[in-house]
């Protein structure tokens, strides 16, 4: 989980509190702390068991957290073994029975699938509710920032991501194509490729203008991988861009146990929303909830 | 007065055609089709192919090119040709264009389209859908569709863009306009047969795309031009050969064996040069035993 200057601890712990209320497997929780507050020290505080990265200075979103991102992917394979890492927003929350059991089945059954989550694929593809998703942005930034003459205003970057994209391109990838970043999970298999590959991170996307989502998902078509879907029907993702896909109920009717982002639902704020769920955590207590 | 008809079939025919070949598709469309309508022989053999298939059929309408353009870009603008003739002389509702290496197999695939046309009118062109790198036929198979995704990135994105300039370049322009309207690059409909709207059409013809003398030299099938421009133009393209969808069809040779097409619903099959062992002869008398027995056994009934 990577956590900015504007993240609320309230809500970062609720989150945890959410994902280690309801996942059964063995974990470890990695915090990348980009705030320049010591935010993650408060969280420690509360929740002791977690390993900390701290960046020396403020990547912002899009290509910086890409390369923040892929630093804390390259430390889990140097640290740990897993059967699939989850990359989660401090704005998303956990609220469904082992919410990686579906991500690991999946990455076991298909070896060839790197990342899984929300699969955008297209101009305007529909999520689980019948919502339509405009993914422009992508498509036109790869195809204006490599195959035209706006190439020129950033040319180191843009010349590194048109190799990646021609690469990608010929192994598969469709323009824009990515799988959403509030949540989503990537094998170890995939990272170690990214890996070999030079891509954690690569340093020379840096001032790319896309979203890590975007640069992870590219590059693991350009080692060979490809994306899956774990949103669509009743799949465990119930994720969108801004604010919830569906309201609370629907979200919980359809199964989805990964939401994001708890930011709002038409008139609810977060703090409604969360503690919508918070009140189920509650009511069906197992376990101890962190805090 | 424009002649109203439900269907429009045109028909390229080329220098290198079987005239008996021909005679049998043409044989197997007046056996299966239900609906009203209209065949257009497009005849750039050259050598009076189309006058003899005329003596046959005179029912037959036939267009003879000014000069032969060959395949790709070339046909293409043959048949943009035809289809202006087609939207100038007659009212319909759907046009077919199919090779002579295809085949009617079964009742009424012209009805199937009507329907979904019909359902689907943001559809404006439907057959054989092929997506991505590679895509899942009707039997499951793995059929490989880089070659148009290739080209277009080859000939519009790098220096190669300056072996045809003009080509490559309006192909670059109305390539990148796809794309905004959702394209996906080298997605097309399998050109051995095909439907499109007669507001598809309209609609090319409004905004100059039938044809664009341009793109005459560039190295893209027909297909795969006019499924990007019917993107282009707003239109999606429509599947109607997954799963037991009338269209059995591919670029070489058939996709499944004869009785495999037969058992899985197929309608409208491409191409009947071969199956495995089987030649082009061998595929044809055995869909023409079928249409005789079926026919006897018709007869026999009203008898």
């Amino acid at each position: 989980m990577a956590i900015g200057p504007n993240s609320k601890p309230d809500y970062i712990l609720d989150t945890l509190n959410s994902f280690q209320y309801y996942t059964t497997s063995k974990h470890k929780v990695i915090i990348i702390d980009d705030s320049q507050k010591d935010l993650a020290l408060e969280i420690k505080r509360s929740v002791p068991d977690i390993d900390i990265l701290k960046t020396k200075k403020s990547s912002g979103s899009m290509a910086g957290l890409y390369i923040n991102l892929a630093n804390a992917y390259q430390y889990a394979l140097e640290n740990y073994h897993f059967d699939a890492l989850l990359k989660i927003d401090d704005d998303a929350l956990v609220i469904g029975e082992n919410p990686e059991k579906e991500a690991i089945q999946l990455f076991k059954e298909n070896p060839q699938i790197g990342i899984a989550g929300r699969h955008v694929q297209g101009l305007y593809p529909q999520d689980f509710a019948g919502n339509k998703w405009d993914n422009n942005y992508p498509r036109q930034t790869l195809l204006i920032g490599t195959s035209t003459w706006k190439f020129l205003k950033r040319p180191l970057v843009n010349y590194t991501l048109r190799k990646l994209y021609f690469k990608a391109f010929f192994n598969g990838y469709e323009i824009g194509e990515y799988v959403f970043g509030g949540s989503y999970f990537i094998s170890e298999n995939c990272l170690r490729r990214l890996k070999e590959a030079g891509f954690l991170p690569l340093l020379k996307l840096r001032n790319a203008i896309l979203g890590e989502d975007h640069l992870f998902s590219l590059t693991a078509k350009v080692v060979g991988l490809e994306l899956g879907d774990l949103a669509s029907g009743n799949l465990p993702f119930g994720v969108a861009w801004k604010g919830l896909p569906a309201s609370p109920e629907m979200l919980q009717q359809h199964n989805k146990k990964i939401i994001h982002s708890t930011r709002m639902w038409e008139n609810m704020r977060e703090d409604e929303i969360r503690s919508y769920f918070k009140s189920f955590r509650q009511k069906n207590k197992k376990g101890t909830p962190l805090i | 007065m424009e002649k109203k008809f439900d269907l429009v079939i045109v028909m390229p025919i080329g220098p290198n055609c079987n005239l008996n070949y021909i005679d049998d598709t043409i044989d197997s469309i007046k056996y299966y089709f239900t609906s009203k309508y209209k065949l257009i022989i497009l005849d750039d053999s050259h050598k009076g192919a189309g006058a003899e298939i005329n003596r046959k059929h005179p029912d037959v309408e036939v267009l003879k090119t000014k000069k032969n353009l060959g395949v790709n870009a070339g046909l293409y603008l043959n048949l943009c040709y035809a289809y202006q003739q087609a939207l100038e002389q007659y009212d319909f509702e759907l046009l077919l264009k199919i090779d002579d290496d295809a085949l009617i197999t079964g009742k009424g695939p012209d009805q199937d389209a009507l329907q979904f046309f019909k359902e689907m009118p943001q559809v404006g062109m439907a057959g054989l859908y092929q997506t991505g790198e590679n895509f899942t036929n009707f039997l499951g198979n793995q059929v490989d569709n880089s070659w148009p995704r290739k080209q277009l990135m080859k000939d519009t994105c790098t220096w190669k863009l300056i072996r045809r300039p003009i080509a490559n370049l309006t192909l670059r322009k109305l390539f990148f306009k796809a794309i905004r309207k959702g394209y996906e690059i080298g997605e097309n409909i399998q050109g051995g047969a095909y439907f499109m709207s007669r507001a598809c059409l309209n609609k090319l013809k409004e905004a100059q795309y039938l044809p664009v003398d341009n793109l005459k030299t560039v190295n893209l099938g027909e297909d795969h031009l006019l499924s990007l421009l019917t993107k282009l133009v707003g239109f999606k393209l429509g599947d109607l050969a997954s799963g037991n969808l009338p269209l059995g069809t591919t670029w070489k040779g058939l996709p499944a064996s004869p009785e495999v097409l037969h058992a899985k619903g197929k309608k409208i099959i491409h191409s009947t040069r071969s199956w495995q062992d089987m030649n082009e002869e061998q595929i044809r008398a055995y869909f023409n035993k079928y249409r005789k027995h079926e026919g006897a056994r018709q007869d026999a009934i009203i008898r």
